[in-house]
């Protein structure tokens, strides 16, 4: 009897070890699989970053990238030395893990390049001689621009950012109406909101005064509240939104909570004085959404697939 | 048969302890195998369980090999062919523990040595029951890394119940020696038997 039981279980084990290498196998994916990322960048040499999926135990490594025909090569992940040189896992889910490269932009490369450089594509080579191509998402990259705006028109006041919220103030010195909102990519219009609202304005002096006087204003305690109790009215660019001249616009802006892509771009506000004279306002939108593992599913099911 | 208990413990601790350099195990196993083999092969004339066991350390001695240059421990995700070979050598060690428990109860039976029986047949069930609830849900741990915590428990439940094993199978050298000074427990055992 005891023989009997012991080798039952003993088949069980080898069972349950053939059930679980097939559903482990099952879970694989074949190629890697990048996020979205939408980015607008100015080529300052720093690098840009791509985040994507790939098996855990993944131990290809990437060694260059195409875009449009030019080959880009990446920068060394520091993080820590790894004797297998295979890339680094840097978040883990139960069968897939995100990891990163990092693409240098140094402009003496870019300088042939007709700007703006557009793509959404990118061939990567991995070191073993193999490549795929990659759906990234949407990128820009422009010539840096030097951004001087006049303090005829406003002055800045506020700025805060985190948690996928953006809010700024500026004071504005004459009559002006913000007549639009202009996104460099549509899936930025779907995911970004932003609210409006005029208070009374502060001269320079008192601004000074208040940031010398208080820790933190009471507009950034609005970085974590409700969006609903965030002030102000939704700004679509459909009905202009006046300012008077001595007030003070505050700009608040989220994003979509549940986005599984990467943003870091710019949008602007743009309007024009009673005097005619159009002016913009540049938001930046740096939001990397921490994936849970639905999300991960969710993105091998929809991405996997298109590949 | 004390030379020869000795023989099984040494050959068991070599195969059960790891000491390796650059992954490669210094207590080599296969090595283990073979002092393990020697040592059953006394008994082999005379106990049936002991000449099983010695086949299988036979088996085994071969089957190790690998496990000399490769760390299971650190490469536990390999799959494919080695993953299976692997699951075949730990159930192989399974059932090689087991014919060496049945060896332990027969040479306690044989020697009339009743407290020593019992223990070893409780001993044996609880090692049995552990060691194939550890291995059961080390199936698991490809596809549920998450569960890390648990599956160090195991290992070291696992750990305890190769001690204890071990501990018992040392008992045993004493067996000629101790025979008659365990006799009269003998009628109080088999009570508690049933």
């Amino acid at each position: 009897m005891k023989h009997k039981l012991l080798w039952v279980s003993l088949v069980v084990i080898t069972l349950s070890t053939i059930g679980n290498s097939i559903y482990y196998q099952a879970q694989q994916i074949e190629e890697p699989i990048f996020l979205d990322h939408y980015y607008t960048k100015s080529i300052d040499g720093s690098p840009l970053k791509f985040s994507y999926i790939t098996n855990k135990q993944d131990t290809s490594r990437v060694s260059y990238v195409t875009i449009n025909g030019h080959d880009f090569y990446l920068e060394q992940d520091t993080f820590f030395y790894q004797s297998n040189n295979q890339s680094r896992n840097v978040y883990e889910y139960q069968h897939h893990a995100i990891r990163e490269l990092f693409i240098t932009l140094k402009e003496n490369q870019l300088q042939d390049i007709k700007k703006p450089f557009r793509f959404t594509e990118m061939t990567v080579h991995f070191a073993d001689g193999s490549s795929v191509v990659a759906d990234i998402g949407k990128v820009i990259l422009k010539d840096r621009e030097n951004n001087t705006q006049s303090e005829a028109i406003f002055e800045n006041r506020h700025y805060g950012t985190g948690g996928g919220r953006v809010i700024i103030s500026k004071n504005f010195n004459k009559n002006a109406q913000i007549q639009s909102i202009y996104f460099p990519f549509e899936e930025a219009r779907d995911n970004i909101e932003t609210k409006l609202k005029t208070e009374t304005g502060t001269t320079k002096e008192e601004w000074q005064k208040e940031i010398d006087e208080s820790d933190s204003h009471p507009v950034f305690p609005m970085i974590k509240a409700p969006w609903e109790e965030v002030p102000g009215v939704v700004f679509e660019g459909t009905t202009p939104y006046p300012i008077n001249e001595g007030q003070q616009l505050y700009v608040y802006t989220k994003i979509n909570e549940n986005i599984n892509s990467i943003y870091g771009l710019e949008y602007f506000l743009e309007g024009t004085t009673d005097d005619k004279e159009e002016f913009s306002i540049h938001l930046h939108m740096h939001e990397e959404p921490f994936l849970s593992q639905e999300q991960i599913n969710e993105l091998i099911e929809t991405k996997g697939e298109k590949q | 048969m004390r030379h020869a208990i000795l023989q099984m413990f040494w050959g068991l601790m070599i195969v059960f302890f790891d000491f390796r350099f650059n992954s490669f195990d210094i207590l080599m196993d296969p090595l283990g195998y073979i002092i393990l083999a020697v040592g059953l092969g006394h008994f082999a004339t005379l106990y049936k369980p002991a000449k099983t066991g010695q086949i299988i350390s036979i088996i085994l001695i071969v089957m190790s090999i690998p496990e000399v240059f490769i760390d299971t421990n650190v490469q536990p995700f390999m799959l494919g062919f080695w993953h299976f070979y692997f699951l075949a050598v730990s159930i192989l060690s399974i059932v090689l523990t087991y014919f060496i428990f049945l060896l332990l109860i027969d040479l306690a039976d044989a020697y009339n040595n009743q407290e020593l029986k019992v223990r070893s047949e409780k001993t044996m069930k609880a090692y049995l029951i552990i060691m194939i609830a550890v291995m059961f849900f080390s199936t698991f741990s490809i596809n549920f890394r998450s569960l890390v915590a648990l599956f160090i428990i195991l290992a070291i439940v696992g750990f305890i119940a190769h001690i204890v094993f071990l501990v018992l199978l040392f008992k045993f050298r004493n067996l000629e020696d101790n025979n008659d000074e365990n006799e009269p427990t003998l009628n109080h055992e088999n009570s508690t038997e049933g």
